[in-house]
Parts: structure tokens; sequence; C-alpha cells
């Protein structure tokens, strides 16, 4: 049974990876929006072989993340705006990974089990929940200060 | 529920190889599309990132809620923005005083260039 997109849970990552021909063929047709294409039509477009291209559209129409009509698959239309910021969230957080120095004690498994968990409900005083003229004006004598400080550069 | 300015969530890997990553939200209820994306900056344990100038390091216990693993350092020339539910977990909370150091590093680091 197909997990629809908007039901997904926290816990639940999203049913397409980075650098995969499904993340390449949604990616497509999510840019493509208006429109609906084959699966050798959308071989021709990406890198995804022409072979391979029947099997990755089926398994994205089976985890319900692409729609078919008359052998043509397309984004589902009141969906694809999620899709998209799916889809840039996925290469957010591959970039994030990119990026990992080395030595770095987050880098190492279950770290995340060594600090506890907070209820993200908890208050606290941050800016936020200053006022906008407030904040605005902390940010303007930030940057008077820092030139201040340094004229020259 | 909405991730909240200041928070210090995980960022599980897509590629399901490695542990999450750690990231401080940096925007807030203003900013588009809040509460389904979110604008966060990296932390880092690297001593050797911290040392760069716009580092901002944040002891382990300064978080206004909850603790960082260890001193760390928040990267303001790493910033992604992430969905709602690719975050997997809340650790921390950096208080205003701590944002007022991030924010500085931002402003320095865009001033400069």
């Amino acid at each position: 049974m197909p997990i629809h997109v908007d039901d997904l849970k926290n816990d639940e990552p999203f049913p397409v990876k980075p650098d995969t021909n499904e993340y390449e063929a949604l990616s497509f047709l999510v840019a493509h929006r208006e429109y609906g294409f084959t699966p050798s039509e959308i071989a021709d477009h990406t890198d995804i072989d022409g072979a391979s291209a029947s099997k990755t559209m089926v398994r994205l129409f089976e985890k319900g993340l692409v729609e078919r009509s008359e052998g043509a698959y397309y984004a589902p239309p009141d969906r694809v705006d999620t899709l998209k910021q799916r889809l840039e969230s996925l290469d957010s957080a591959s970039q994030l990974f990119a990026s990992v120095p080395n030595g770095d004690v987050y880098a190492e498994e279950g770290w995340e089990d060594e600090v506890p968990s907070i209820d993200p409900e908890q208050e606290t005083a941050t800016p936020d929940e200053s006022d906008s003229a407030s904040t605005e004006n902390q940010a303007a004598d930030l940057i008077e200060d820092l030139e201040t400080d340094h004229p020259e550069e | 529920m909405t991730y909240k300015h200041g928070h210090v969530v995980s960022v599980p890997d897509p590629h399901e190889r490695r542990s999450s990553r750690p990231v401080v939200i940096i925007s807030d209820g203003d900013a588009h599309d809040h509460g389904e994306l979110y604008t966060t900056a990296a932390l880092t344990g690297s001593d050797h990132y911290g040392q760069n100038r716009y580092a901002v390091t944040v002891e382990k216990d300064e978080p206004a809620i909850g603790e960082l693993l260890k001193r760390s350092h928040v990267e303001p020339w790493v910033t992604q923005q992430v969905h709602h539910d690719d975050i997997r977990d809340v650790h921390a909370r950096f208080g205003e005083e701590t944002m007022k150091r991030i924010a500085k590093a931002f402003a320095t680091m865009v001033l400069r260039g």
C-alpha cells in the first residue's frame, strides 16, 4: 500500500533517495509540471537509461508520488509544490553531509542518543518573541557597531 | 507543531548511511513558508572549523533549553533550507544572547564581502 506524501511522518524518510533514477525522474516531472511524459520520453530528457525508465516510473507510481494517464506520467498538480520542497530539502540535507569536517564528534554514530530531546513547545525568551521594530533596531545597531569597529574594511 | 527560531535540530542523512547532522534554525514566522521550510545554519564539533573567523562558538551548557553534545561551532557559511518532515528531533534551543552572536557573525560576513 503506497504512502501518500502528505501523510509521511517525521520518522519516515522521504521514499526517494538523492542521486537515484527515481529522484531524477521525479525532479524532471516536477520541473515540467504542466506536461505528462512516457517513460521513454523521460529517458530521452534525463540521464536515466531507457531500459530502466519504465521500472523507475512504476516504482514512483506505486509510492504515490506521480500519477499516470494513457501511459504518460505527471506530477500530481495538487502536490507538486510540496514535492518540489521535499526534493529541494533532500538536496539541502545532502549538502550538509557533503561538508562534514574530519574529526567532527557529530559524525559519530549515535550522538543523538547522548543529547536528550527537548519539548519543542517549551518556551524561552528569544528574539522571535520580540516585536519586529525592536529586532530591526537591534540589527541596525549591530551593523553600525560593525562599521565603527572596522571602518576601513 | 512548528519548530522555532533558535532550535537545534537533527537532520537525518537522506542516503541513510550516516548519523544525522545538527543545525540551528535561524528563520522565524515572518519567513516565507515557515512551518514547512526552515532556514538553518550548520553546527560542527570540529575545533578546526571553529577557528574560522565567522564561526560562533557555543558552549555545551549554553543553550537556554537543553544542551549540546560538547562545545560546538555554528557555521554561518553553511546555510540550508530544510523541510519540516526532514527534521528528526529537537535537542536544544539557543537563547537571545547566542542568537545575537550568530546574527553578528552573519552581518560581519555579509558586510565584509
